[in-house]
């Protein structure tokens, strides 16, 4: 699909499903992490260590092709459309926080599984029998987590590594 | 991905209802559920509390069993009183305590007044003998009852846990040995207080014994008078361990069941396992007295008793709430009932029957305070049947399995999501390994 087509019109999510990707959906994570800031091209080119400014600009692009984000007058870019597609969808954003939603409710089953085991003083086969889905559900929301967790299209540690760089 | 949110949301809520409700459930007084709620089971206890009371409802909600609890140091006291808002409240009470000694046994002793003896100290050794008792006393009903839940106050850093029964207005009959009913007598009241508390791994039950003073007697005989009478209190004992045990009186073994007629007086009754003393029952304290105004103390006598010397008409008339009692302590103690032990509050198996007497009597108010003594181990917690309310435990199944399959969709979801857009993660994941570009 070729960025022409997609420039007045907005992308269906099944679509930007399977065209938002790789470094471009890496440059929209970061777009959403800072939704409140516009951002130069400068700064998702030192973020995301591109090798060039015109990369990222190609990426920012491909985003406003998208409408997902939008250029202001003084050259910046800011998010005009926040869309939950893909590994997005597995991802709550709180700020400057990520997170993946599976944290919640991993949190809302150890916390229940706790009050279960804090409410049965003896701990027998029966309870043992009667938390046994409860705990499953557990192990299986934080391995979740974990996977979604190690998935996360942009990393703080890359932007951290730039900056090492930019420094020497 | 919402439904699954909404699923956890609504787990958790459940969770925030369910705990709290299982839990006040337990501590509520009998007089604040409404009937619909009424019908317990001994689940219902809340024996993993310091100490608690409630009510537990029988046939149809006809009779109810009060319960005080107190689990403490290794210890459990249960105290039953049957009463009935509905009828006449029967008078029966039962108390027993549950430990492990101080040899690793666990044991459970328990007591129950069984029978009222009047009897005529001829001989003047002021225990009765068999051809002394006149009659006994059938309690029929009461017409109030109260009950007094426990109280923990400390006294010089012991920790005392304190309640109480009282029956009004008592009804009852004076049966004689030829099972024939001679009187129709109301007393005051009955009341039944103790005051628990542990010193250095030893456990103290004072029980108060308050008999009112009897205020109507209806006899066809015109002869029959309370005058000279004295009054006997007949106690039968439960002693369920899995080691063999032995009651000692007066140091000397001692069993109900075959000892000899004559009453065995004593001021002190033991039972030991492994010949090591674990209960004790202290009796031989005074009594007092409520002579009209006239409040005097009396010397109490106590004597273990040959079962056969109890009459054959004592046979209590209420054995239905007997039994269901027995039914309770099994539910409440059901590794008790695996030590292949009946429980069984019978005093015709007892193995230690006792009379507490009180010599001078006559119809008067009587208040005595014998004391029961366990030695216990307190590193010992006995397994005790701690009652799992059974709607927690399905709660939390339930929840669990709402979990778990929310869980397994979400899996599988993450799973397709994480498999489509593979780029991304190749891009990103090894950004410093892979050329930038090569994913566009």
């Amino acid at each position: 699909m070729s960025l022409r087509n997609l420039s007045s019109e907005k992308l269906s999510e099944d679509k930007l499903f399977s065209e938002l990707r790789g470094n471009t959906l890496s440059v929209y994570w970061y777009f959403l992490t800072r939704r409140r800031n516009p951002i130069g091209v400068r700064e998702v080119q030192r973020a995301l260590h591109f090798s060039s400014s015109s990369t990222a600009d190609y990426h920012l692009k491909k985003l406003i092709g998208f409408g997902l984000i939008d250029k202001n007058s003084f050259g910046n870019y800011k998010v005009k459309r926040v869309v939950k597609v893909g590994i997005i969808s597995a991802f709550l954003f709180v700020g400057r926080f990520v997170f993946p939603k599976h944290l919640i409710y991993s949190i809302i089953n150890s916390v229940m599984i706790l009050l279960f085991l804090l409410s049965f003083a003896e701990k027998s086969l029966i309870v043992f029998v009667a938390l046994l889905p409860g705990i499953l559900a557990t192990v299986i929301f934080w391995y979740e987590t974990l996977t979604v967790w190690k998935r996360k299209p942009w990393r703080a540690t890359i932007s951290k590594n730039s900056n090492k760089r930019s420094k020497v | 991905m919402k439904q699954q949110l909404y699923v956890s949301v609504l787990a958790c809520l459940l969770l925030a209802f369910l705990v709290p409700v299982a839990k006040i459930q337990a501590f509520q007084s009998p007089d604040t559920r409404s009937s619909e709620e009424n019908v317990q089971d001994v689940a219902s206890i809340d024996t993993q509390s310091e100490y608690s009371n409630g009510s537990l409802q029988f046939y149809d909600f006809v009779m109810n069993l009060w319960y005080d609890w107190i689990n403490t140091q290794g210890t459990q006291v249960i105290f039953f009183a049957y009463y009935s808002e509905v009828y006449n409240s029967p008078i029966i009470t039962f108390v027993g305590q549950h430990y492990v000694t101080m040899n690793g046994t666990e044991v459970f002793v328990g007591n129950t007044l069984t029978l009222m003896e009047l009897y005529n100290d001829a001989n003047k050794n002021s225990v009765p003998e068999v051809n002394e008792i006149g009659y006994f006393f059938l309690v029929n009903s009461s017409v109030g009852f109260t009950a007094t839940p426990i109280e923990k106050i400390t006294l010089g850093e012991v920790a005392h846990y304190r309640w109480g029964v009282k029956y009004q207005t008592i009804d009852g009959h004076l049966i004689d040995e030829t099972g024939a009913s001679k009187a129709r007598v109301i007393v005051e009241h009955m009341a039944f207080s103790y005051d628990y508390y542990i010193q250095n791994n030893v456990s103290y039950l004072k029980t108060g014994f308050d008999i009112g003073e009897i205020v109507g007697i209806e006899s066809s005989e015109p002869n029959l008078t309370l005058e000279g009478l004295s009054l006997s209190l007949l106690y039968a004992t439960m002693t369920i361990t899995p080691k063999n045990y032995t009651v000692l009186v007066n140091g000397q073994p001692y069993n109900s069941a075959t000892a000899f007629p004559s009453p065995l007086a004593t001021d002190r009754g033991e039972i030991n396992i492994a010949n090591q003393k674990t209960y004790e029952f202290v009796f031989g304290e005074n009594y007092t007295l409520y002579k009209d105004s006239i409040v005097e103390s009396h010397k109490s006598f106590s004597a273990a008793s040959a079962t056969e010397t109890v009459s054959s008409n004592a046979r209590v008339s209420l054995s239905w709430l007997i039994e269901q009692l027995e039914s309770v302590l099994e539910d409440l103690f059901p590794k008790m009932s695996e030590m292949q032990v009946n429980i069984d509050l019978d005093y015709a198996t007892s193995t230690f029957v006792y009379r507490v007497c009180y010599p001078t009597w006559e119809g008067y108010r009587v208040k005595h305070d014998p004391t029961y003594i366990a030695y216990i181990n307190p590193q010992g917690t006995p397994r005790i049947p701690i009652g799992i309310p059974s709607e927690l435990l399905i709660a939390a199944t339930i929840i669990g399995l709402i979990a778990l399959i929310a869980a397994v969709w979400e899996l599988r979801k993450t799973k397709r999501l994480l498999r489509t857009p593979l780029a991304i993660s190749l891009c990103t994941h090894k950004s410093d390994k892979i050329s930038k570009f090569s994913c566009f």
